[in-house]
């Protein structure tokens, strides 16, 4: 899954800049310099970013300017990092806190 | 107002006390009442911490109160249906100078011959409950009794349960005035109207020397403040319940524990530690009388979280993303009040519990119950009658 | 040890568009406001608008939001203000003092007067399946959108039809993203009728009387319920994300926490510090301006902005009776021109009563 903008009618090329890896869960992955964590991730397909502490449910980004913590995540061995507005830096170790145990959910 | 209202009982506050009263009222089939001038949990017992601490209590009967109580918490935990997060964890006492040590060895002597378990710790053996403590810890006291709960859903707990056994709640009502005709509770009046009833428990914390007032009572409880920061949630990384024994002599007002620091002594600075269910560590704590003001300060703050670093170095590591403040109703020698009072048939204060409402939340609301419906109680409770003080 | 502390005349909290243009002004004034935002950058919201605003001249009509950001952070550069970024404003004490943790450390800041331009939060509602990645609000869309260059799904379904629904979708698809539809509970958009428009004219469906029901999904959202309020049919959209632009909420905290009297308007989003015509809160020396006072448009909590540095200025002796009246007199010119059109009727109606009472 890629998701990232390339050529925006607007706001002209989006592609450029250089490129980084951070390792999410021991896996590496591209990132453009600069950019918060999540939207790294989100470009990827990568939306789940911690399971809940309760009941073990998948969250991820929902406000994108550092005010919900639904993205926080284990950076580097620091927990609690709100990747929305944490930049990515070369080899960064990105980690998702929280045990998944829920399945599907379905109405 | 055209419905009259009715109750064999009123309770007036709807904190932890006031609900574990109805609880245990409805448990014996009263007809139960419990007026809240704001809402459930909304003073001292939504704004503390969940120590249910045990070797923080006074030996004699304020030790057998609150051991009572604590063997009442586990079936409250089966009963209620509410999760109250109780945690039987264990607690710790931190001592910071050989003095302080004396003085809790001295203690953990007087509290065993109580029935308390109490076991003093070298620095080496502390390791076994908390892996890192900082550089001048000397030992400290463990209570494998003391336990933890979340006061908020003990309160809504008991409320909620005891409202189900038929208790009724009103929340935003305000008690106006008292009516006592020959020497007897006739009458409660509120915003909601009058409430015809024989009987009223004064469970109204900081509230109580207003309601007092009502019946010509003076009830001495002061307002004593204090503030508390909330970390961000982590793992669990607490394993028990931790206070400095400077918290022990602020409550308690021992000399040889007092905090020698100027400005932790004008703030009644004492350390506490636990991690809620939820992974919090809540962080405490002050003692200051300012009045009814409930506001948290910067300076508190600073001094709480530099005072925990004494104890816990690696709090330094975890993220503040709150405070609050919370008014504990003190009474003059920190103990609660409970009892009857004279020339008054059917009015019952349970208040003034000073910071130990939530521990001594059940067997108050228990003998309460006992009080109210039979007149005498399973436990004696002349040592915390209100006229102790004069 | 005691926390750092420092007095200063004017700390002003937020640098968005109310904050910068209240910065401004009381530079223009001779006061040398602090201004302190927690973001890497300046300029609010604005800087993730990609679309060109309305409104006159004094609020930069005619250019996209991200460009008139960038010229009133360089406006406060050239003015003297100093913007401290990344410092959080956590605490607002009833003494006054603002508790500050930035890349300094941690310490206090005792200003005289204090303008609070906290701007507003996205609002949320409860639905099955809110929890799940994949959903978020519009806002969030659009930083991911127009400031990271990243799709927040391929296919989206944008719940609200107001200005930010309608405004977030037509950027999505701009974008290169599905717009599977818009979903409006209320028999109309609130708002403008060319936002509307260019969103169907690219035949996005417009659903009105239509409410969100439940988001399906394991991992993140794999579809959507919606159901319409009158026949209460359930139509279920593949999606992979779903976007809500329900509404924004002043950030009304630190007033609260300062002791500021709270009023409740719907119309301006909810509670929010009461204040009166000139931007004074119901405390002495604190001002509150911008979407924190009420969320109107940007060029509102321009002219708010201005308007609270004007109070504040007199209220501190650097400007006179006379010179403030004839500033206020114009800026309350200019927005009861902002708020004149028929589609701003509500927000008349709260303000009147706001100022009653």
């Amino acid at each position: 899954m890629d998701l990232r903008v390339r050529r925006h009618p607007v706001l002209g090329d989006m592609g450029g800049g250089d490129e980084v890896t951070i390792f999410v869960d021991g896996r590496p992955l591209p990132a453009r310099a600069g950019e918060p964590i999540a939207a790294a991730l989100y470009a990827a397909g990568i939306r789940a970013t911690r399971y809940s502490r309760g009941k073990g449910e998948a969250r991820g980004p929902f406000c994108m300017v550092g005010r919900c913590t639904e993205c926080a995540m284990t950076v580097d061995g620091i927990e609690n990092v709100r990747t929305c507005v944490t930049p990515v830096r070369d080899g960064m170790r990105v980690d998702t806190p929280g045990v998944r145990r829920h399945g599907p959910a379905r109405v | 107002m055209s419905e009259i209202l009715s109750s064999e009982v009123v309770i007036v506050g709807g904190g932890v006390i006031g609900a574990a009263t109805a609880y245990f009222l409805c448990k014996e089939g009263a007809e139960v009442m419990v007026i809240e001038a704001d809402d459930l949990a909304s003073g001292a017992s939504g704004a503390c911490d969940g120590f249910v601490s045990l070797q923080t209590k006074m030996p004699g009967v304020h030790l057998a109160m609150a051991l009572e109580s604590a063997r009442l918490f586990p079936s409250l935990a089966e009963d209620l249906e509410v999760n109250i997060e109780y945690n039987p964890c264990g607690g710790l006492m931190l001592a910071t100078s050989q003095e302080q040590m004396k003085e809790l060895r001295a203690r953990a002597k007087a509290l065993k011959s109580g029935g308390l378990e109490v076991e003093m710790l070298s620095p080496a053996e502390l390791k076994e409950y908390l892996p890192e403590v900082g550089k001048g810890i000397k030992g400290g006291s463990f209570c494998p009794q003391d336990a933890q709960v979340n006061p908020i859903s003990l309160t809504l707990g008991l409320a909620q349960k005891a409202q189900e056994m038929g208790a009724t709640i009103l929340r935003g009502c305000q008690v106006e005035n008292i009516v006592v005709t020959n020497n007897r509770v006739r009458e409660v009046h509120t915003t909601a109207g009058n409430i015809h009833s024989r009987r009223v428990v004064c469970a109204a914390g900081i509230g109580s020397n207003q309601i007092g007032k009502m019946i010509i009572v003076d009830v001495p409880v002061l307002p004593q403040r204090g503030q508390i920061l909330v970390t961000e949630q982590r793992d669990p990384i607490l394993k028990c319940l931790v206070s400095g024994a400077e918290y022990l002599g602020t409550k308690a007002n021992i000399p040889e524990l007092l905090p020698t620091d100027e400005e932790a002594a004008k703030l009644g600075l004492g350390f506490t530690a636990e991690q809620t269910a939820s992974g919090n560590v809540l962080l405490g704590s002050t003692r200051e009388f300012v009045g009814f003001d409930s506001n948290t300060t910067p300076e508190a703050m600073n001094a709480i979280a530099r005072n925990a670093m004494r104890f816990l170095p690696w709090v330094e590591d975890l993220d503040v993303i709150r405070s609050f403040a919370g008014l504990r109703p003190c009474s003059p020698d920190g103990l609660p009040i409970l009892g009857t009072v004279k020339g008054v048939k059917g009015f019952y204060l349970a208040t003034g519990h000073s910071g130990d409402g939530v521990c001594l939340a059940p067997i108050t609301g228990k003998l309460l119950s006992e009080l109210v419906l039979d007149g005498e109680t399973s436990l004696d409770i002349e040592p915390f009658s209100l006229y102790r003080f004069k | 040890m005691a926390l750092p502390a420092y007095e200063c005349p004017m700390v002003v909290v937020g640098a968005g568009p109310a904050g910068l243009c209240a910065a401004l002004e009381a530079a223009e004034a001779g006061i040398r406001a602090l201004v302190m935002d927690e973001n890497e950058r300046g300029g609010g919201q604005l800087y993730k608008q990609i679309h060109r605003f309305f409104g006159s001249r004094h609020h930069g009509a005619g250019k996209r939001g991200f460009e008139i950001a960038a010229e009133m952070v360089e406006g406060c550069e050239r003015a003297g203000v100093e913007i401290r970024l990344s410092s959080a404003v956590l605490g607002c004490f009833p003494g006054g003092e603002l508790l500050v943790d930035g890349p300094e450390g941690v310490y206090l800041l005792r200003p005289q007067a204090t303008v609070l331009a906290t701007g507003a939060a996205e609002r949320c509602f409860p639905f099955a399946g809110w929890t799940l990645p994949g959903v978020m609000g519009a806002g969030a869309a659009q930083t991911l959108l127009n400031v990271h260059g990243v799709l927040p799904g391929k296919r989206v379904l944008m719940v609200g039809a107001g200005n930010v629904g309608l405004i977030v979708a037509y950027q999505l698809l701009q974008a290169g993203a599905e717009v599977a539809g818009v979903v409006e509970a209320e028999r109309g958009s609130r708002g403008y009728e060319v936002h509307l428009q260019r969103v169907r004219r690219e035949g996005v469906p417009v659903y009105f009387r239509h409410r969100l029901l439940a988001a399906e999904g394991d991992e993140g959202v794999e579809a959507a319920l919606v159901e319409s309020v009158d026949e209460g049919r359930v139509r279920r959209f593949r999606v992979d994300a779903l976007c809500l632009a329900v509404g924004l909420v002043p950030q009304a905290e630190l007033a609260a926490m300062r002791g500021c009297r709270i009023a409740y308007a719907d119309e301006l989003g909810g509670f929010l510090p009461w204040h009166d015509r000139e931007m004074r809160t119901s405390v002495p020396g604190v001002y509150v301006a911008g979407d924190a006072a009420g969320v109107e448009e940007a060029s509102v909590a321009m002219d708010e902005g201005r308007l609270a540095a004007v109070a504040a200025a007199e209220d501190l002796g650097a400007l006179d009776g006379a010179r403030a009246a004839a500033k206020r007199k114009e800026l309350l010119a200019r927005l009861e021109g902002l708020r004149g059109g028929p589609t701003a009727s509500h927000i008349r109606r709260a303000r009147a009563r706001l100022n009653a009472g």
